[in-house]
């Protein structure tokens, strides 16, 4: 069945244009880096929209659209920490971003930050809404700090492998 | 100059420099694997948007998911293109897409789309009313200007077909 289904897949089924199995190293190369840059662009691009709605739609009182943008703009946040984890995994972090993330200083900092926060909206000075978008940062930042970590631990292997 | 920079920039998670071609390599690939990802994901979450804020007329939720719709089959386009110069989109999605039937069927499609929008918006319905017709508008637009990308992609593999022919 599962034969069946491979083979009907490859021959009777337009492909996705993302799909790169019949490609040579040369060729996946190319469209590995086309695919990285516009990576970077919507990046960038997708993770102002949703926050920019989410405070739109909680200024305005939409529920519904508050809700659905908060859901994207966490989906933002962990692309960029599957990035980093990605990338920590392999050790080709971008050593200065890496450096300054791996700070012992970055996740008492966002910890204290996510309390703080909570602490301002408990005594109603903060928007519950808004602590929530913080606390997803903060939250983001402290996995992207651990990221960091992992990636100079392995950096450093690498160079004691290399050394050896 | 070009080390000075590396050292004193902090940089983003993004920035490659001082990378060497197999880090790069590396570094490409995830990236690439996420932008699938990450489009096709963005892709569905704005079509439901559309359709929540239109149905709760929600004006600038409407209008602002309907740019990031453009935005994202920007970027389709933008991929299919920089491949398709270069020859390496997918052979098999650049065969099926490259039909002439394609621009005749969605250029059809287009213009039917097109006339029910402005005959509606002379019988003065509401904007909540038409944004379906803008969704489909973009949508056969991006399907006609994908299949001149992949045309373009069958040209550019039979120039290089030539080439090494030649040589």
């Amino acid at each position: 069945m599962s034969d069946f289904y491979n083979t009907y897949e490859k021959e009777n089924v337009t492909p996705s244009i993302f799909r790169d199995e019949d490609f040579d190293e040369m060729q996946k190369a190319e469209n590995y880096k086309i695919g990285y840059k516009l990576f970077k662009i919507l990046f960038s691009v997708v993770s102002i929209v949703p926050a920019f709605m989410y405070m739109l739609s909680i200024s305005i009182g939409e529920t519904v659209s508050a809700v659905m943008s908060l859901i994207l703009f966490i989906f933002t946040w962990v692309m960029y920490v599957l990035y980093a984890a990605k990338a920590s995994e392999k050790g080709v972090m971008n050593p200065s971003f890496a450096k300054s993330a791996s700070a012992e200083w970055r996740i008492p900092c966002c910890i204290g930050f996510i309390v703080f926060c909570i602490i301002l909206s408990i005594c109603d000075v903060l928007d519950y809404k808004l602590t929530i978008a913080w606390g997803i940062m903060m939250v983001a930042n402290i996995f992207i700090s651990h990221y960091a970590k992992r990636n100079q631990k392995i950096v450093m292997k690498q160079l004691e492998d290399d050394e050896e | 100059m070009s080390d000075n920079k590396t050292t004193l920039a902090s940089g983003t998670i993004f920035d490659e420099a001082g990378y060497d071609e197999m880090q790069k390599a590396e570094n490409h690939e995830i990236g690439f694997r996420l932008f699938r990802i990450m489009f096709f994901v963005v892709l569905l979450f704005t079509m439901v948007f559309i359709i929540v804020c239109s149905n709760t007329e929600n004006l600038a939720g409407t209008i602002i998911s309907l740019v990031l719709l453009a935005t994202l089959f920007g970027f389709y386009l933008l991929y299919a293109y920089m491949t398709a110069k270069r020859g390496i989109m997918n052979p098999k999605f650049a065969k099926s897409w490259s039909g002439t039937w394609i621009i005749v069927f969605y250029g059809i499609m287009l213009a039917a789309w097109s006339a029910r929008l402005i005959g509606d918006i002379q019988n003065d319905d509401s904007f909540y009313d038409v944004v379906h017709y803008i969704m489909w508008l973009m949508i056969s637009t991006e399907a006609v200007l994908m299949c001149l990308c992949a045309k373009k992609n069958n040209k550019v593999l039979k120039k290089q077909l030539e080439d090494d022919g030649e040589e």
